[in-house]
This record gives structure tokens, C-alpha cells and sequence, in this order.
């Protein structure tokens, strides 16, 4: 009796549990992420759509667009509140943020054109990887393998400090700067680069097609004399001197890009952005707002980021101390984004930039990534210098801001449990991050994220080699397949191999 | 011993043979109608099983935006199989089905022969994910080596080759303008249990036409993705969340994949299917009658057990005599549930009997092939049925009679004491069970009513519906059938309207095209609304010049390719609740998708079935499109009409072969599985209903004997016959009329929530219940009152000659 019925029993849950379902998702938050994907795409195609405003051929001199700051009542500005960024702490596991994480080891860069001591730098681009040293930048496919020298600009103008670790190169004599300056930009497959030689009072702005790389002009001509050849088109000619030139460049779209000028600078000239056309049209002058009066000290504070990136193709901008986040919609709107509500802890711009003012119970933003689904951001509550630094003066705090909802998430970090080192220096080693429980891989807080939202960054096959040796990957909880794809990986790769790791 | 019991139990029988009748029937009952749901509820949760490591198949599906909704589909990117089963190592195999929208002629070649089929394209994986479908004729491993293979099913090789093999064999379809030669390189056979059919598969690369897949990032309706996982893949979130945004890695839309258990298409398909997936049922439907099949065995359970409790003082005498003779408790309660398993044993036999017999016609009623035999899933669900009828039938009375105190009965006392309680509520039971199921089944069947008897807003008698293929020219055919004086008008449109869904999104002047209005769409040519009797609200019906259709066609197709834009306006028709939906006034001359403009206003009429709402709708003429003909013909001489449109439409379509149908069957096809529970509920609640008679049968012909005497001493008292039978009578009512009103609100929820599945549907009005109660209550008083007439009629004299 007893086993007939145990045998009914076990009927039952064999037609109980037969069609149970191993890839079982949660639809509804399937649902939300599309609804989510698809607003942005909404907001996206609109900017886009702006972004190709006609701009008539020739303008009347002197002619300028009147800038626009006003709100899209159609998409009004997100507001993500850091006053009240310690309320909700969640452990995240990569998992939580990440799908997938693809590691993409590099073709090694010819040697003799190759200076490890120089650090790389990566951009990844929609369909190529970029990787700048020094003054030299090299084109990548997506699948690792080299494709073109960019800009070449041997060793001779770069000293590199001790650490010797990647990405720690100081320049120390930026009056001969020759090559490829700050930041490069792809909009599809054209790469916009500045060329900058210092010495020769030259600085343009380039642009190169990484599909065909039918480059017109290598410059300079003369590669014996400058030890320097660079390609691209030249579009236009950016000012040399320190009162005409922007800090930093940027395309807005295909015909158009924008100079801004670094805080410090604005606040005291009170000229914040201007946008132009390749054919050097000036379109429009956004002015600063927040300007400093009365300025009496020597020196600045200036440890305090600004942020310029593109997010969808779109140039995205937000300004040290400032509140809003703007998309640079060409010829003349800066559109807002997102308001960061800072309450208490807004530092202004002019206490902010004066030495000795106090400001260790206030928050600056030293990171802000925007991927399609979240932004990470790390906060600084006091002033970020190496002393405060080594004397553990300073907090720093990891937050994630969910876009889906607008809910801001704090990282369970201890604030004080950063690296003693000042951070300018030691910018690439990441003490403190989010576990990797995927594939046992580095901890994780993004360093670089593209126009798509892929956040990217890149290490060494030795820094890789040493990793799987560590206890954090050998006690991961991430699966054995996983582990062993990265453990056989580490192992196939060189200790000077650069590896690209993209996680989507 | 045994022999002992049986003797007993043998002797009870014969001593009571109304109640034995009674007992046994009861579970006979019980037993053949849980058999027949058995059966059917076994074949519900087989389907797809026939494929080895069928748990291991997945159905892949597309989660998108349409308008403002998510919409869930089978709907599938044609580059899915392949790059799934390229990016991730968990997936052991992909494959998908693309099939043909509309049937297509095959013939042997030199034969004239000609039939109409579905055709599908799958790639060379298909059959390693679907190693279930067994091949007739040829060999899985070479089935589709070569391009111009064709895999024919079973039912298309019979049609064609009869029961001569197909094997290699030469066949041509001349679809087209050309011949496509294929050669047969298989027989599979599909089973009655998938969901996939097909007529012929042929190559991704096969045909004139080849189909490209492997890097196709476009969706389409028309394409089936499924997977098949490695046996022991390591399955995580992460991997999970990676396969549902598989398409973004590709594209940038932001559609996500979800996976269905190929063994949960068939009863957990909660999306639109379109007319690919055969055999969709609803999980529901399983509960249903799973829970019947229990009522049921309930109350033929409770029957037995009520009876038993009844017959309690006849054996009392019995039990106390086995008591003092030094019978424990143990071997008595055995004894009770022996004879209650004796009999449930005699009344399964007896119903193997009857459901070997009726299975057949089961089938027949359920649409399925039931073939019955001791199955290794038959033999202990019977043995474990039986045995727990049994016991739980033998149980209560077993106990309930055992624990008689011998010396009250010899004293003469009453040792069932107040225990007839029990056989109160057991008539309670079974009346609420029995009015749930009348008052399902009138409600069941006054909503087939509903529907069948709704205005759609169409005319929809004596229209014939011929599948005609893609037809560019149908004009001549047309009017030679109108010839025929019995032919009243002509329509050609892409598909009948009886359950037409394909959707697609309108923006108009005013509005932002991302705001579109998801409509749907129904290419009809000029005399649609004629031969359908479409009542115009506004403007005219459509009106096509097809000559000019043509040059207008011929221009766009060349700027197309020049790299031009040219747009030409085609007229269109929308419905009422298009028009209430734009929120204009008059929508005539307006333009849609700049590619359209509003000519009239159709009143709405019910394009879809009855599970849906009316939804705003778009008729287009396009002789491109065009791939059915809709004849209305007189009622009178009908089989002649139909000879005459055969008879014309192969001097016109000679290529094509001739089938139709009525488009009231049509529209009957759509409403099966509703006529099927009708029918069934109808059966099953009859079954209950007639258990329920047995037990209050039985119980009245007990109070009837047990009141003899009584009835005996109150007719010599002078009672009225009437008295007689209100006192016989009235307590069955009492609780019959209790058994309603329990029985109401129950069957209310139940049949409330049941029509939330259409949208629109009959009201669950108050008469059906009073009915169903009325029923209950004449059923019970017919079955009471005879047997109290019998006794209020009895001599009292009889009754009283030994007192």
C-alpha cells in the first residue's frame, strides 16, 4: 500500500515538473527593457534628428545662432538625486549590470613604432579599436587584429613616472608636442582626431575614414625632419594659443563639431562653448553662467573633472560644479538630460576653485558613465589631493543611478578603503569596484564607455596571467566554464599582448 | 476467510439488489467517464513528446513593441538559428521552419494530376532537433543533402502516390512561371501530437527562389525559430539574459528572445499563433476536466459511501452477532472495504468493457485518435483508481458500522443514532456538484448560442470560399462566374474574414509617425462589401482602376530602383473604429502613411472571431495580394453552382487545384474547441447528474423502508396521501434547494470567469440559474417522489402485519 501510494506520489510530480522550464525569463522585465530601449532610442532619433538641422551653405558674417538651454517638454529632464545618495545601498554582482563580457586580445603594434613605457590608451569605435600612446595612435579591427598607424610620433616628448604600469606616462614637455592631442572621437567610421605640433604652432583638427583609409595627407610632409606622420584630412585650423584655443574638441555630427573650455577657464572668461563648422563657420557662443568675481589668489584648485562624452552619437556634456546634464545638439541647443540634485552637498564654483576653502563635507562627481541602462558615478567628499589623499582625508563613494526607475544605488564600499596613491596618477588601477562574478575577471568599475554604451577598458596579458593566479579568481563563485574560457585565455595570451575587455 | 467474505458479500448483493444495482452502476459511471477524461487529458500532455530530448527543445520567441503595447509572438528573426548556435556553446542545435503563406500545386511529373499544399523551408538542422518525425520512406541523415530534395508528409505522399513509394520520385510544382523540379527526398510522418505540420519541406536553398537565412536580421511572421539545448548545459542568469538580447547584439532594435518548452506550445500559448501552429489548446481545459473527472469519482465514491452508511441498520443485527462471536474491528473493516473493493473491482471491468466499446465515438466527439490498450500509463492509473474508489468508498462505512455497540442493537435500540446526517450532506455534495454542472452547461451552450446567432455585421450565408493561391488577374475569371445566374456577386481578397489578424501601424497628417495606430489590414477588392452586405457610414466603398494600378506599380518599382522616391496613393476603407480611434469627424480624403487615402467609412463588422474586439480595420484593394475568392450563390441548386464555379475556375486556374468551403463552416472551425467543451460538459454533466439520481435513488428507497412502519401506523391514524408524501419528500427537498444556493455563487465565479475569455458574450442571466436549481429540484423530487408514491400508496396493513 505504502509503495503505491510513494509510486502515485512520484506520478504526480513527474507531470508536475515536466514541463518546467529551464530558460524561464522574466517577461515583464523583458517588457520594461524594451519599453526603456525603446524611449531612448525615441530621445536618440530626435537628437539625431536635430542634429541635422540645415545649416545653410554660407551664413552672413558675423551671423550666430542664439544659443538654446530650454527643456524638451516632450522628454523633460531626469533628475537623479545625489542629495540622498546614501538611502538605498545595494550589492550589486556583475551579473546584475553586465550580460556579457568579451575579451579581444590585441595584434601587437609593430615594434619598432611600439613604446610600452608610453601606456595605452583605447577608444573603441563602432566597428574599430583605437589605441593611442603617447602622441601615436593605432587603428584596431574588432577583432584584435592591426590595421593602420594613425599617427606616428616616436618617444622623445613623453617621460614616463616610475610606476611603470600602463597608462602612467607624464608628459613633460608639452611646448614640443607633436601628434595625436587629447581625446579622439569616431562618429560611424570616421575617426575626428586633433593634430597638435606645438613647436610649429600647428594644431587642426583631422579626420580619418577607418573604412578606407584613403587618407589625402600624411602629415607633416617632411617625416625625416618632425620624426612624425600623421593621417587624415585636415578640416580645420583650431587656435594655438592658450586665450583661442578650447580645451577640448568635439564632433557633434558630420559637419560640425564644438570647442569647450575646462572650468577654470570658463568661470574666469565667462565663455563656456562654441560650436562650429568644419568649414570654421562659427555657429554659435554658449557663455558660462557660473563665473567667478573677484578673484584674488594666485593659483586654483583644479583637480575637478568635467565630462564630455557621446552617448548614442550624441555629444553629452557636463561641467565641473554644474547641475545638468546637456546634450549638444548642433548648431546651438544644449539640451538637458539630467538635473543632479547635489542639496546639501553642492560645492559652488567659485569655493570650489579657491584654495582653503572647506570643502570636505561636500561631493564632486570624479566619474560619470552613461550607458543605456544605468550611469555609474563616483562621488569625492573632500578635496581630492594627494596629502588629503594619504592622510585618508577624503571619501569616495560608488553609486549607480538606474535609469528605468531613477533610483540611485550606493555601492556597499568602504568610502575610506581607496588606494593611498592620488588617484591622477593611479588612475588606471582600480582598488575597489563591483565583483566579477561572471567569468572570476577584474573587479569592476567602468574606465571608458563609448557612444553605444559598451564600456570598455584595457590591461596587459600580464596583469591577465597574474589575475587568474589570484585568490579573488580562484574563489570566485563564477562558473567553471566561464573561468576556465579566461584561465585558457590568460594562458594563450603574452605577457605584452594588450587585451581589450568590452563588457556589454 | 476470503471465500468466507465473498460468500457475505454475494449474499448482501442478491439480499439488496436495488441498492447493489445501485452501487455498482454508480461507479460503472464514475469510472467510464474518468476513463474518457483519463484518456483525453492523456493525449492533451503528450503532445511533442514523440521527439526524443524533447526537453531539451525550445521554441524561440520574439518579445517587440507594437504601438504601445509589448506583443509576444513566434514571429522570428531569419539569423536567429544560426547565430544562436554559433555564439553560445550551451545550444546545441538551431534550426527554424519558414512557411509559405498560402498553398501551393504539386504534381508528379507526367501526371496530371495536381494538389494544393503547404510548403515550408527548413534548413539541414531541422531534423536533428526534430528526430521525432519518422521517416516513411529515405533516412534523416540524407533527407535535404541537396538543394533540390523535397520532403513530402505523409498525407501529401498519399495524395499523390497513393500507397505506391514516393522515393525518389520526380515532382514539379508550377507555381510560378516556371517549373520547379524536385525530387522526393523522404516520407515523414506527423504525428497527430505536434504542433508542427506542413504539406512538403524542401532546402533553405532549394527552388528558383532560394532563401537565404543564415544572415537575414528581418522578421517575419512566416518564420519558426526553435533551439535544442546540450543535454547537460550549464543554464545561469547570465546566460539567460544574454540569449534574450541576442538581437541587439546584431541590430540595433530592441526586441528580446524568449523560450517556450516545445512541450508547452500545445496547452501554454499564451500569444497570437496565425494559421502555422495546428493544435492549440488551453491549459484550462485540462483543469476542467481533470477537476470533472474528480467530481465525478467523488461522487460515485459518495454514493457508495452514502448507500453503505443507509443500509448501516439492516446489517447492524449482522455486525453485532459477528461482534459477539469474537470478530475484532480490524477484520470487520477489513471485511467492509473487501466488498467495497469487490465492487469497484466488478465496476471498473464492467467499464473497461463500456469505454473499449465507446472510445471510438469519444474520439469522434473530441476530434482525436484514441486507440485502447493496457498501456504501461493505463494499467496503474486503473489499479490506483479502483483502489482508492475503493477504499475511500468502503472506508467511512466500514468504520462507521464497525464501531456499533452489539448490546444496544440486540436491546433493540437505534445504533446508527443520529448519523443520517451524513447521508444529508452527502445529497448536499452531490446536488451542488450536479447544479454546477447544469449550470455550466446551459451557459456553455447559451454563449455557442450567443455567437452563433451574433450579427457580425456581415452576411454570411451562402458564401463559398475557394483558396485561390496569389492571383494577379482574376478579373475574367470573375465575370464569367457571373454569368451563372445562380451567383449573386464575386469578391476576391487575401483571405476570408473570419479570423483575419495581420497588423500593421497607420500615421496620419497631425500625428507623430512614431504614434502609430496598429491596424488591421485586409487587402478585398471592389466588390467585397457587396458579396459580404458591408453597410457604408460614410463615402464609397472601394473603387479600383487596375490598369492604372499597374503603370502607377510599374512607375514606383523603377524610381524604387533609380534610387527615386515616388509614392502613389492607393484608395483605402476604414471601419467606424478606426475613425473613433484618428478622433476626427471625417476622415474622408485624409492620407495614411502618406501612401493612402481615406475614400469611406465600412460600419464596423466582426472581421475577427468573438474572442476579440473590434478593431480598427483597413481595407485595401491590391491585385497583388489577392489569394481567395468569396462567391455568394443562391440557396437554390447549390450542388449545380458549385459544379459550375469547379468547372470554370480550371478552364481559368488550371495550374492550381480546386478546393472550398461554406464560410459559415469557416467561422464554425474557429468556435471548435468551445463546441467540443459544450458537448463534453454537456456528457460528463449528464454522467454526474445520473450518479447523483442513483445516490438520491438509493438514499429514498432506504428513508422509505426505514419510515414503513411509520407510514403504516400514520395511514391507519388517518394521514392524508398527501401528508405522506410532503413527510417523505420534504427533507431531500430541504436539502437540494440548500445544494442550490451553495451551488449558485460557485457556479457563477466559475462561468463568470470562463466568458472573460471572449469579448463579447452572453449575460450569465438569473433564469439559468433558477433553471439549473428547477432541474435539480424536479430531478430529485421525480426520483424521491416515486418511491415515496410506492409507499404513501402501500396497505398499511402489509406494513404493520408483524408488529
Amino acid at each position: 500500500m505504502k509503495r503505491i501510494f510513494s509510486s502515485f506520489i512520484i506520478l504526480i510530480l513527474i507531470v508536475s515538473c515536466s514541463n518546467k522550464n529551464k530558460l524561464n525569463t522574466n517577461e515583464q522585465k523583458l517588457a520594461a527593457e524594451i519599453k526603456t530601449e525603446e524611449l531612448q532610442k525615441l530621445e536618440a532619433e530626435k537628437a539625431a534628428q536635430e542634429n541635422t538641422t540645415i545649416i545653410p551653405d554660407s551664413l552672413p558674417p558675423g551671423f550666430r545662432f542664439q544659443e538654446d538651454r530650454s527643456v524638451d517638454l516632450q522628454f523633460t529632464p531626469k533628475v537623479i538625486d545625489i542629495s540622498n545618495f546614501q538611502n538605498t545601498k545595494k550589492n550589486f554582482k556583475l551579473s546584475d549590470l553586465i550580460h556579457e563580457i568579451k575579451y579581444i586580445p590585441l595584434e601587437n603594434i609593430p615594434n619598432k613604432i611600439n613604446d610600452k613605457s608610453l601606456g595605452y590608451t583605447p577608444k573603441l569605435a563602432d566597428n574599430y579599436i583605437l589605441i593611442k600612446s603617447g602622441f601615436s595612435l593605432f587603428l584596431f579591427n574588432r577583432d584584435g587584429s592591426f590595421k593602420d598607424v594613425v599617427c606616428e610620433s616616436p618617444n622623445g616628448y613623453v617621460e614616463t613616472s616610475s610606476g611603470s604600469d600602463i597608462q602612467t606616462a607624464t608628459i613633460s614637455s608639452l611646448n614640443n608636442a607633436k601628434g595625436v592631442w587629447g581625446d579622439v572621437w569616431s562618429i560611424g567610421n570616421k575617426l575626428f582626431y586633433r593634430y597638435v605640433d606645438n613647436g610649429a604652432k600647428k594644431n587642426f583638427l583631422m579626420t580619418y575614414d577607418m573604412d578606407s583609409r584613403q587618407n589625402p595627407l600624411s602629415l607633416p610632409a617632411d617625416k625625416e625632419k618632425y620624426q612624425v606622420a600623421a593621417k587624415g584630412k585636415i578640416q580645420a585650423s583650431l587656435g594655438i594659443e592658450r586665450e583661442e584655443r578650447f580645451s577640448e574638441y568635439i564632433p557633434l555630427s558630420d559637419d560640425s563639431y564644438a570647442g569647450i573650455n575646462r572650468k577654470t577657464k570658463s568661470a574666469m572668461q565667462g565663455q563656456l562653448m562654441t560650436s562650429f563648422r568644419l568649414n570654421g563657420d562659427t555657429l554659435t557662443s554658449f557663455p558660462e553662467y557660473e563665473t567667478i568675481s573677484n578673484y584674488s589668489h594666485s593659483v586654483m584648485r583644479g583637480n575637478f573633472p568635467q565630462f564630455i562624452y557621446q552617448y548614442k552619437n550624441t555629444a553629452t556634456f557636463l561641467n565641473t560644479f554644474n547641475d545638468t546634464v546637456y546634450r549638444v545638439i548642433p548648431p546651438n541647443r544644449l539640451l538637458p538630460a539630467y538635473i543632479l540634485n547635489m542639496g546639501e552637498y553642492k560645492i559652488k564654483t567659485q569655493e570650489g576653485f579657491t584654495p582653503g576653502q572647506d570643502i570636505s563635507s561636500k561631493l564632486y562627481i570624479k566619474d560619470f558613465f552613461e550607458t543605456p541602462k544605468y550611469i555609474y558615478i563616483k562621488l569625492i567628499q573632500g578635496y581630492d589631493s594627494p596629502n588629503n589623499r594619504k592622510n585618508k582625508n577624503i571619501k569616495i563613494y560608488y553609486v549607480v543611478y538606474e535609469k528605468e526607475n531613477g533610483r540611485l544605488y550606493q555601492l556597499p564600499v568602504n568610502p575610506k578603503g581607496y588606494c593611498g596613491a592620488f588617484e591622477g596618477v593611479q588612475s588606471y588601477y582600480v582598488p575597489q569596484g563591483i565583483v566579477n562574478d561572471i567569468d572570476g575577471g577584474f573587479l569592476f568599475w567602468p574606465q571608458n564607455v563609448n557612444a553605444k554604451g559598451e564600456i570598455y577598458e584595457v590591461v596587459s596579458g600580464e596583469k591577465l596571467k597574474k589575475h587568474i593566479t589570484s585568490d579573488r579568481f580562484n574563489y570566485s563563485s563564477a562558473s567553471k566554464y566561464e573561468k576556465d574560457k579566461l584561465k585558457t585565455l590568460a594562458e594563450k595570451v603574452k605577457g605584452d599582448q594588450l587585451i581589450l575587455i568590452v563588457y556589454k | 476467510m476470503l471465500k468466507y467474505n465473498l460468500i457475505i458479500l454475494l449474499r448482501n448483493l442478491k439480499k439488496k439488489p436495488v441498492y447493489s444495482t445501485i452501487s455498482v452502476a454508480g461507479f460503472t459511471f464514475g469510472i467510464v467517464a474518468s476513463l474518457f477524461i483519463w484518456f483525453w487529458v492523456l493525449d492533451e500532455l503528450s503532445f511533442e513528446k514523440f521527439h526524443p530530448e524533447h526537453q531539451q527543445i525550445y521554441r524561440v520567441l520574439t518579445l517587440s513593441k507594437q504601438g504601445d503595447n509589448i506583443v509576444k509572438s513566434a514571429s522570428s528573426y531569419e539569423a536567429i538559428a544560426s547565430t544562436l548556435k554559433m555564439d553560445y556553446p550551451q545550444i546545441e542545435d538551431a534550426t527554424y521552419i519558414s512557411y509559405s503563406s498560402e498553398d501551393s500545386p504539386l504534381k508528379v511529373e507526367g501526371s496530371t494530376n495536381k494538389i494544393e499544399s503547404r510548403r515550408a523551408w527548413v534548413d539541414n538542422q531541422f531534423f536533428n532537433v526534430f528526430q521525432g518525425f519518422e521517416f516513411l520512406e529515405g533516412t534523416r541523415k540524407n533527407a535535404l543533402d541537396n538543394p533540390n530534395k523535397i520532403i513530402l508528409s505523409e498525407k501529401t505522399a498519399q495524395k499523390l502516390f497513393g500507397s505506391e513509394p514516393a522515393l525518389g520520385k520526380t515532382l514539379i510544382s508550377d507555381k510560378w512561371s516556371w517549373d520547379e523540379v524536385y525530387t522526393v527526398g523522404g516520407v515523414v510522418r506527423i504525428p497527430q501530437q505536434s504542433h508542427i505540420d506542413f504539406g512538403y519541406l524542401l532546402s533553405e536553398n532549394g527552388g528558383k527562389m532560394p532563401v537565404k537565412y543564415s544572415n537575414n536580421w528581418h522578421k517575419s511572421v512566416h518564420v519558426h525559430t526553435y533551439i535544442k539545448l546540450q543535454k547537460n548545459a550549464e543554464i545561469n542568469e547570465n546566460f539567460k539574459d544574454l540569449v534574450s538580447g541576442h538581437i541587439g547584439k546584431y541590430t540595433n532594435s530592441t526586441d528580446k528572445l524568449l523560450f517556450q518548452p516545445i512541450v508547452d506550445i500545445h496547452l501554454h500559448t499564451d500569444y497570437e499563433t496565425y494559421q502555422y501552429d495546428k493544435n492549440i489548446s488551453n491549459i484550462k481545459y485540462i483543469w476542467i476536466f481533470s477537476g470533472l473527472a474528480l467530481l465525478i469519482i467523488l461522487m460515485a465514491s459518495l454514493n457508495f459511501a452514502s448507500l453503505s452508511a443507509a443500509r448501516a441498520s439492516k446489517r447492524a443485527t449482522e455486525i453485532g452477532v459477528r461482534k459477539v462471536s469474537g470478530s475484532n474491528k480490524k477484520s470487520l473493516v477489513k471485511q467492509f472495504i473487501m466488498e467495497s473493493l469487490a465492487q469497484t473491482v466488478f465496476a471498473t471491468i464492467i467499464a473497461l468493457f463500456i469505454v473499449g466499446l465507446f472510445l471510438p465515438w469519444f474520439g469522434n466527439l473530441t476530434s482525436k485518435e484514441f486507440s485502447f490498450s493496457f498501456t504501461p500509463q493505463l494499467i496503474p492509473s486503473l489499479f490506483i483508481i479502483t483502489l482508492l474508489v475503493g477504499i475511500f468508498a468502503g472506508i467511512y462505512p466500514a468504520f462507521y458500522l464497525t464501531s456499533f455497540n452489539p448490546v444496544l442493537i440486540f436491546k433493540g435500540g437505534n445504533p446508527t443514532g443520529s448519523k443520517a446526517g451524513f447521508t444529508r450532506g452527502l445529497v448536499l455534495v452531490q446536488f451542488t456538484i450536479a447544479t454546477v454542472l447544469i449550470v455550466s452547461g446551459i451557459t456553455v451552450y447559451k454563449q455557442l448560442q450567443f455567437i452563433q446567432n451574433r450579427d457580425l455585421g456581415i452576411d454570411k450565408k451562402n458564401i463559398v470560399v475557394v483558396p485561390t493561391g496569389l492571383w494577379y488577374s482574376i478579373k475574367n475569371f470573375k465575370q464569367e462566374l457571373l454569368e451563372n445566374p445562380n451567383i449573386i456577386s464575386v469578391s476576391a481578397s487575401a483571405q476570408a474574414p473570419v479570423d483575419y489578424g495581420w497588423q500593421r501601424g497607420f500615421w496620419w497628417d497631425g500625428i507623430d509617425k512614431q504614434d502609430t495606430l496598429q491596424a488591421n489590414m485586409l487587402w478585398v477588392d471592389e466588390d467585397f462589401a457587396k458579396t459580404y452586405n458591408l453597410k457604408m457610414i460614410k463615402g464609397d466603398f472601394l473603387k479600383f482602376n487596375y490598369s492604372d494600378y499597374w503603370s502607377e506599380s510599374g512607375k514606383a518599382n523603377k524610381s524604387k530602383k533609380e534610387g527615386k522616391e515616388y509614392t502613389f496613393s492607393i484608395p483605402v476603407v476604414v471601419n467606424q473604429t478606426f475613425v473613433k480611434m484618428m478622433g476626427v469627424d471625417n476622415p474622408i480624403g485624409m492620407r495614411l502613411n502618406n501612401s493612402n487615402v481615406i475614400i469611406g467609412v465600412v460600419k464596423d463588422f466582426n472581421y475577427r472571431s468573438l474572442y476579440n474586439k473590434i478593431g480598427p480595420l483597413v481595407l485595401q484593394n491590391s491585385p497583388e495580394a489577392i489569394q481567395t475568392l468569396n462567391v455568394k450563390i443562391s440557396p437554390v441548386n447549390r450542388a449545380a453552382t458549385l459544379n459550375f464555379i469547379r468547372d470554370t475556375y480550371k478552364k481559368h486556374r488550371n495550374e492550381r487545384g480546386f478546393s472550398y468551403s461554406y464560410f459559415e463552416d469557416e467561422l464554425e472551425q474557429v468556435y471548435k474547441a468551445e463546441t467540443r467543451l459544450g458537448s463534453l460538459i454537456f456528457i460528463f454533466g449528464l454522467v454526474a447528474v445520473s450518479i447523483a439520481v442513483m445516490g438520491i435513488l438509493g438514499l429514498s428507497v432506504f428513508a422509505t423502508e426505514r419510515r414503513v412502519k411509520e407510514i403504516g401506523i400514520r395511514k391507519v391514524n388517518g394521514a392524508k396521501f398527501s401528508e405522506i408524501m410532503a413527510l417523505l419528500n420534504l427533507d431531500f427537498i430541504k436539502w437540494v434547494t440548500v445544494a442550490f444556493f451553495i451551488a449558485a455563487p460557485i457556479s457563477f465565479l466559475l462561468m463568470n470567469n470562463w466568458l472573460q475569455n471572449f469579448a463579447y458574450k452572453t449575460r450569465l442571466s438569473w433564469w439559468v440559474f433558477a433553471l439549473a436549481g428547477l432541474l435539480a429540484l424536479g430531478i430529485a423530487l421525480l426520483t424521491v417522489s416515486w418511491q415515496s408514491w410506492k409507499a404513501a400508496t402501500r396497505n398499511p396493513v402489509e406494513a404493520l402485519r408483524y408488529e
